[in-house]
């Protein structure tokens, strides 16, 4: 507001002092009534519910563009997830073609991989015998390639899959072995090495 | 006695309005309406267009009391809304600010009788009269920043701020305008 120490000159103080002479005008008596009846019309037409619901639907927080992109977020999650439990990607064609059976057919891929990989790390200094392994493996995995190929002109599909589960439960029961050996085989090197390591202290 | 009563009177009006009352809402317009009414008139200059943003102004006022909080008088913030009403009807119409060198020459000429327009104060009932009709003969630009400085007490800054335009503006809009209209009324 304005500052009390602003000079006064004679139109303010005339003006302060003649205030009610200045405003000399008055509204027409009607214009009561026409506000009154503004007041009537805007109360009914926007009643508390409807007023609500427009506000959520159109409320800052709401907005249509979030939740496409919240809905495409959990629909390829969802497809992520299908794809991690059936491997639809890994192995499409007996995803496809069996899909009850395709779930366990992923576990035991998923084990297979799991095992081949810590094989891979242990045999790194023995490459000799991770030859040998890895030539085991193959002549599984090429039997089991076999099988598959053989699954859309099979008469007896039950047989040919029964077939499919046991040779991957073999390729499971060789990567236990073969991980079995390989650590034995570690195990003692390193006690070996901690035998060499501690002669000269004693 | 009977003035201390008087803000709790508008307090309690204020808070049965708020619960929908008519009658509380009239009282409050009957109390209100010719004061806020002249200040509409004031900015526009029109009877019918003042109204109309009386009008506006109460029902905005009305419907939107529950943003109300007892910060300010119920006046100010009232008076606020209808400053506001009669510039926006003001807007529409486009004010055109009048250039700053229009006026030149009559400033200059009327500078040597700067605070001794002929108001006789032993008269005042007259001179009252004739100072409101030469601030209703101002050119819109004028009009608006004296009566809101000069009327409404808005400060400069207050008056750039509703208005659009500087602070520098509104400090040299209003000291031409009081210029012109003590010329007027030396006529």
């Amino acid at each position: 507001m304005k500052n009390s120490s602003d000079k006064k000159d004679r139109l303010e103080r005339f003006v302060r002092d003649n205030r009610d002479g200045l405003d000399a005008f008055l509204p027409q008596d009607s214009l009561w009534s026409q506000i009154e009846s503004e007041l009537h019309k805007e109360i009914p037409i926007v009643p508390e519910k409807s007023r609500k619901k427009i506000r959520r639907l159109s409320s800052p927080y709401f907005d249509w563009r979030i939740a496409a992109v919240v809905f495409l977020a959990l629909g390829i999650g969802f497809l992520v997830y299908l794809n991690n439990e059936y491997g639809i990607t890994r192995d499409p064609r007996v995803a496809l073609k069996v899909p009850t059976y395709a779930r366990e057919f992923n576990q035991y891929n998923v084990a297979i991989d799991q095992k081949r990989e810590e094989i891979i790390k242990l045999a790194r200094n023995n490459p000799e015998l991770y030859k040998d392994f890895s030539a085991d493996l193959e002549s599984l995995e090429v039997s089991y390639r076999n099988l598959r190929s053989n699954l859309s002109n099979a008469p007896n599909q039950e047989a040919l899959l029964e077939a499919m589960v046991q040779n991957l439960q073999w390729q499971v029961d060789l990567l236990n072995q073969q991980l079995d050996i390989l650590q034995r085989i570690n195990k003692v090197k390193n006690d070996n090495d901690k035998e060499n390591n501690s002669t000269p202290i004693i | 006695m009977k003035t201390q009563f008087y803000p709790d009177r508008h307090v309690e009006l204020v808070e049965r309005c708020k619960l929908g009352e008519r009658k509380a809402q009239y009282e409050l317009y009957k109390h209100y309406s010719k004061a806020m009414f002249n200040i509409c008139m004031r900015i526009l200059n029109h009877l019918g267009e003042a109204e109309d943003a009386l009008q506006e102004a109460f029902v905005d006022a009305f419907t939107n009391l529950h943003q109300f909080r007892q910060q300010s008088t119920f006046g100010a913030w009232l008076k606020q809304i209808v400053v506001n009403k009669a510039i926006n009807h003001m807007r529409s119409r486009k004010v055109k600010w009048v250039e700053i060198d229009e006026f030149q020459e009559s400033l200059e000429h009327s500078d040597r009788n700067e605070d001794s327009f002929g108001l006789d104060e032993s008269d005042t009932t007259l001179e009252v009269e004739r100072v409101r009709n030469t601030v209703q003969k101002l050119p819109d630009g004028y009009r608006v920043v004296l009566s809101l400085y000069l009327f409404e007490g808005y400060d400069h800054e207050e008056i750039g701020e509703v208005l659009g335009i500087s602070e520098t503006t509104s400090r040299t809009q209003y000291m031409r305008a009081k210029r012109k209209l003590t010329e007027m009324l030396t006529r």
